[in-house]
């Protein structure tokens, strides 16, 4: 899957899902969780969406604040377990 | 960032682990409790563990586990009740609070372990979310409301001679709903200085009745609310021809009192009585409502609701058998499992 696509979805997924995600357009470095748009909560709906969307698994050593503080660090997250699978 | 969780219940480790509760869980966790809960517990040592990232060394979360002796079908069963619990901001990804608890899930020879459990905060929730352990059960704050004035004061705002009044006439209504006849013979005092063993003696006849509880010896009970750093508390000890039948314990903030534990022969005249006196005797201090925490399926419920006590919010218990290995087969304990707020692990 093309990197666009997965990051188009990603957003997509953030819109309809966080509500203050909704207030502004979300850029690919925009910071999700220093901005509270992701909490641990958040978090956790969100890899329960990528691995059921994208057929990744998330291990818990996955789950670093460098994976999830911006749109574009979570699309590479998800090419690099694409890959790696 | 890798995190790893080692275990850091040497001493070496403590400043740093108390660094890391003052800044992240409270400013006011002190070296005092610190150690009233790590080192001088009767029942044993707590265990420490520390999420470190293995890229700097900075530590960035740290986990507790504190044993307690609960009486399972009338053994001694090492259990442990979990605490101390916080991630830095920058690491609240969920990775390091899932290993972290992950650790504290395993704070001793599985064998020699009957269950953990917890009070998790709602921030907690999808660290277990994640660890697939869902709520064995529900605590809920029940409250009786002892004094109108803040009530009047915050909420009616009224004029000051017609607040005076309405506070004087829903005051004596409160007060006259606290009278009640204690049962004959029955004298009941505030335990002063240290519980002897007759409260151990106490324990051991009357357990029977809770089914999986905490073994509240006489040793456990001074360690947990005589020598406390945190806060004061007072016991009030009910007593038939001199021999202990029951008592119960609570401690006040300026405003709000809380019951943390109600306990001895299922007598339930002789527990209004405690409970009664208990209100009577906060009330005339000034405060204006005093709490307790029943799991759902308490037996004492109801009593406390024809006492006057309203339900409010609840919060989830965890319940984990020993060994996470366990839990994820489905394992599930807590169905006759005896809290509260006692039980907590401070």
């Amino acid at each position: 899957m093309p990197a666009e696509l997965a990051a188009s979805r990603i957003r997509q997924y953030l819109i309809d899902h966080f509500p203050s995600a909704r207030r502004h357009p979300i850029g690919t470095d925009d910071p999700l969780l220093a901005n509270g748009i992701l909490d641990s909560l958040g978090i956790l709906d969100l890899v329960a969406y990528l691995e059921s969307e994208f057929g990744i698994t998330v291990s818990d050593d996955d789950l670093v604040p460098e994976h999830f503080e911006t749109l574009g660090r979570l699309e590479q997250f998800v090419a690099l377990k694409q890959a790696e699978s | 960032m890798a995190i790893v969780v080692r275990d850091a219940s040497g001493l070496q480790d403590r400043s740093c682990a108390i660094s890391l509760l003052q800044r992240y869980l409270n400013p006011a966790y002190s070296v005092d409790r610190f150690e009233w809960l790590y080192d001088r517990n009767p029942v044993g040592a707590g265990r420490l563990w520390l999420a470190i990232e293995s890229a700097t060394g900075e530590a960035v979360g740290t986990a507790g586990a504190f044993p307690r002796l609960f009486l399972v079908d009338g053994r001694d069963v090492l259990c442990w009740v979990l605490g101390d619990f916080c991630v830095a901001d920058h690491h609240r990804a969920l990775g390091a609070a899932v290993k972290l608890q992950r650790a504290c899930m395993h704070p001793a020879d599985e064998s020699q372990t009957g269950f953990c459990y917890d009070f998790p905060s709602k921030a907690m929730m999808p660290v277990y979310q994640r660890l697939r352990i869902s709520p064995s059960a529900a605590i809920r704050r029940h409250a009786k409301l002892l004094r109108a004035d803040a009530k009047v004061n915050g909420v009616l705002r009224l004029p000051p001679p017609i607040s005076w009044a309405v506070r004087w006439v829903l005051n004596a209504a409160l007060a006259v709903s606290h009278r009640h006849r204690d049962p004959n013979g029955l004298v009941m005092s505030l335990q002063e200085g240290l519980c002897g063993e007759e409260y151990s003696r106490l324990a051991e006849s009357e357990s029977q009745w809770y089914g999986v509880c905490g073994k509240r010896t006489a040793q456990y009970l001074n360690w947990r609310y005589r020598e406390n750093p945190l806060s004061r508390h007072e016991i009030l000890a009910a007593r038939v021809d001199g021999r202990l039948v029951s008592y119960v314990v609570f401690t006040a903030s300026e405003s709000e009192a809380t019951i943390v534990d109600l306990f001895g022969a299922p007598d339930p005249a002789v527990f209004r009585s405690l409970i009664q006196r208990v209100t009577t005797t906060v009330r005339r201090e000034g405060r204006s409502s005093v709490s307790v925490h029943l799991l759902d399926r308490h037996p004492w419920t109801d009593m406390f609701r024809r006492l006057g006590f309203v339900q409010r919010e609840s919060s989830p218990v965890m319940m984990v058998p020993a060994g996470l290995q366990r839990v994820n087969g489905g394992g599930r304990v807590g169905e006759k499992v005896f809290l509260m707020a006692g039980d907590r692990d401070s």
